[in-house]
């Protein structure tokens, strides 16, 4: 069962009352919220990830829900919890579905450490991969959302590239993408079809929205893929789409300064991220136009 | 006493996993992960002969042994930094806690996670310690002059100090309760009996029986009872390995004596054999029964005791237990200050904006 | 002073790209990036277990060595000394 098997109504009653289990690739989560606006998320973002039977294993038990003081009523807030823990202050009342996005991402970064994981996007054809490290501010969201709805790759993580210690394959999450201000605009116009959710505005960030998941993103949620390329993005106003040449030592070390769990895996993650590079293509890439850019990747993709 | 959770049965007795449904594995990993016990569980379990477990939560408990055995070897590392930096002072340090179980190699180590650095120093050389240690890289914290004085002049230890590039935390302590408490036990004696550590004859731990009335001291004493079901498992541990030892039970008690440790002692050892099971002779717990406060305290205590030493989670609270957490958090303070100081703590603590560990924006939210 | 890469095995782990060397220092837990020069100085000691010291070094990795080249030789081998990629061979 998928969650748009369940009614409207049977959707809300699960997730007031025991939670409702849903399965993103390796990581179930029990999600509760009273919140109307974290319930339409549910809805059209998870709409096609599969439902979990309750008395199934949780990885993580999460809820998003109002505070229990003043700010209730009072200039309302949303306040993330894992099992019972609020690891971050409370944000605005209208944020609950961001939050809970922010707050899935931080529980698989903080406790999946099975995975070394690397704050990056993960983009795959077939069996290979793109893995995008990611400064702020570099547009990797909105090129990695633009792969995925029009140019023809399959997403697995806007945010988080998990690389499984034993095997170093990529793994899936196949979770919504999140845009920002411009990116918002800019992908419309780049793939009028993709569906994004409500946009919430005056967030920490500016306006923030998510993209459902591709169709395809999430039946293949289980296929691994191995990083074939490693590409640095960075978005830069009216630039020509162009991929650059990257050492490999360079590579390795953006990768391990972008990952969240380099230390906990000690020597195993340092010989795992130098197998990786060295069996990858590194490249640093500059765009300003999604079109031009899903170009490159193709060429790139079939070159190989 | 309370119902025992699902942790603590399982903990006594790993092999009643086998009979637990999926839907009780989700219960126990997330009482354990609360209370920081999760790669103790795993410890127990496999210790126990105890493989049957299934695939997801094995993955978790995995992930938890792996933590704890990275941190060991980063508080190795710590250690070996730490006397390195200190070396031309020539002064004692006795590792405590956690880096204690490590360096001797003590069976509390296993499954534990660690955080803070704790050491004893002599009193007298606190100031040449901490002027070396600033000069090495650690930064003094807690700046307002209300906290500098609430840590230097009434508890017993430094405000902690972090390292500037590792960002490790270390306690600088000069007894193992505070100033104003009014069972205090005599440093120097602690610092007398401690023993060097096979193969690093700079560093110290405590004495056995001395190691093991700090754990039951600083459980005790402790405001912070979050993790008082670990820290208990700590104690079991250490008391499980002195079994064997003939001459460690009437020294222990003596020594609890000695050091004016008599209470917690009694509670170490009662709370321990009720909760954990641990098979402390039937004579020592009478012997230390002695000890008890009057009847309706001690079941007073007894009721308070058995909620904190739950796991901290809601699948084991009852309607009573914010409460006795509360009342044994105000009762830790009492033990450690004598009243007028406590009621200005209490209200200068209630009145300032303390930020709570949750002062932080999601992640993702910040990077974009 | 002879220097060498420390003997124990996983005690330094390392991998070559082109002209950089990665390295891992399992004492310290850092990983660090070593530029062509110190790079080249790594890969020379891995060559020779039994340590050389600044004059040898020198000597295979420049073709005559001025007396500046040799200081900031030194400084270099302090340096990858304090990081733990390399350590002094005992007397």
């Amino acid at each position: 069962m998928i969650v748009a098997d369940l009614p409207a109504a049977r959707l809300r009653e699960r997730l007031r009352a025991g939670g409702l289990r849903l399965r993103t690739g390796p990581v179930v989560s029990c999600i509760r919220s009273p919140l109307e606006d974290v319930a339409a998320g549910v809805a059209l973002h998870y709409a096609r990830h599969p439902v979990v039977d309750e008395g199934t294993f949780a990885d993580f038990h999460v809820s998003v829900e109002r505070p229990a003081s003043l700010r209730r009523w009072w200039r309302p807030q949303v306040v993330f919890r894992f099992d019972g823990d609020a690891p971050f202050a409370p944000l605005a009342g209208d944020q609950g579905f961001p939050m809970l996005e922010w707050g899935l991402n931080w529980c698989v970064s903080v406790h999946c450490h099975d995975y070394l994981i690397v704050h990056a996007a993960a983009v795959a054809r077939g069996e290979h991969a793109v893995v995008m490290p990611a400064p702020s501010g570099s547009g990797k969201s909105t090129l990695c959302a633009a792969l995925v709805y029009g140019g023809g790759w399959r997403l697995m993580s806007d945010e988080l590239a998990l690389f499984d210690r034993s095997s170093g394959c990529l793994h899936s999450l196949a979770r919504p993408v999140s845009l920002k201000n411009g990116s918002i605009d800019a992908l419309s116009r780049f793939a009028p079809s993709a569906r994004m959710g409500q946009v919430v505005h005056e967030t920490v960030k500016g306006s923030v929205t998510h993209v459902q998941p591709p169709e395809d993103a999430v039946s293949a949620v289980d296929r691994p893929a191995h990083a074939r390329w490693i590409v640095m993005p960075q978005y830069r106003a009216g630039c020509r789409a162009e991929l650059r040449p990257l050492p490999r030592a360079q590579a390795f070390m953006r990768l391990v300064g972008n990952a969240f769990n380099y230390h906990v895996h000690a020597a195993l993650g340092f010989e795992l991220i130098a197998d990786v590079v060295s069996a990858a293509q590194c490249f640093e890439f500059v765009y300003s136009d999604l079109e031009q850019a899903c170009r490159v990747f193709d060429r790139l993709h079939d070159s190989s | 006493m309370i119902r025992a959770s699902l942790l603590v049965e399982v903990m006594r007795q790993p092999p009643r996993s086998a009979a637990l449904r999926e839907r009780d594995w989700d219960v126990l990993v997330r009482q354990a992960r609360r209370t920081g016990l999760l790669a103790r569980l795993a410890h127990a379990l496999s210790s126990q002969g105890v493989h049957e477990v299934p695939v997801a939560s094995r993955r978790h408990l995995d992930v938890a042994v792996r933590l704890s055995s990275v941190q060991r070897q980063e508080v190795r590392r710590e250690v070996a930094l730490l006397q390195h930096a200190l070396r031309p002072l020539d002064v004692p340090i006795v590792l405590m806690k956690g880096a204690a179980y490590v360096m001797a190699g003590s069976p509390a180590a296993e499954g534990r996670l660690f955080s803070d650095l704790d050491i004893l120093v002599p009193r007298h050389r606190l100031a040449e310690v901490e002027a070396l240690l600033m000069a090495r890289g650690w930064a003094t914290t807690h700046l307002s002059a209300y906290d500098q004085r609430y840590y230097r002049e009434w508890m017993h230890e430094l405000p902690p100090m972090v390292h500037i590039h590792r960002n490790t935390v270390l306690d600088v302590h000069h007894n193992i309760l505070p100033q104003t408490a009014r069972d205090r036990p005599d440093a120097a004696l602690l610092l007398e009996a401690s023993r060097p550590i096979d193969g690093e004859p700079a560093l110290r731990v405590l004495a056995p029986a001395d190691l093991v009335l700090h754990s039951m001291s600083h459980l005790f004493h402790n405001d912070d009872l979050g993790h008082a079901l670990r820290d208990l498992s700590d104690l079991d541990l250490l008391l499980r390995d002195r079994l064997h030892d003939g001459d460690f039970w009437p020294a222990l008690l003596d020594r609890a004596e000695q050091l004016r440790l008599t209470r917690p002692l009694r509670y170490g050892l009662r709370y321990s054999h009720a909760v954990l099971a641990t098979p402390i002779p039937a004579h020592v717990l009478r012997h230390a029964d002695r000890w008890a406060p009057s009847r309706p305290v001690a079941s007073c205590m007894d009721a308070l005791w058995s909620r904190a030493l739950s796991p901290r989670h809601a699948s084991c609270d009852d309607l009573l237990s914010p409460l006795a957490r509360g009342a044994l958090w105000v009762r830790a303070h009492w033990l450690r200050m004598p009243p007028p100081l406590l009621v200005r703590h209490l209200a200068t603590k209630a009145l300032r904006a303390h930020p709570p560990r949750q002062r932080r924006t999601p992640p993702a939210a910040a990077d974009r | 002073m002879r220097w060498r890469v420390p003997s124990r095995p996983g005690s330094i782990r390392w991998r070559r790209w082109d002209e950089d060397v990665a390295v891992r220092v399992e004492s310290t837990g850092g990983t660090h990036l070593l530029g062509p020069a110190a790079g080249c100085a790594f890969t020379v000691l891995l060559g020779a277990p039994s340590g050389m010291d600044l004059r040898q070094l020198a000597d295979t990795m420049l073709d005559g060595a001025e007396p500046g080249d040799l200081e900031r030789l030194d400084a270099m081998l302090l340096e990858l000394h304090r990081l733990g990629v390399i350590e002094q061979v005992p007397a």
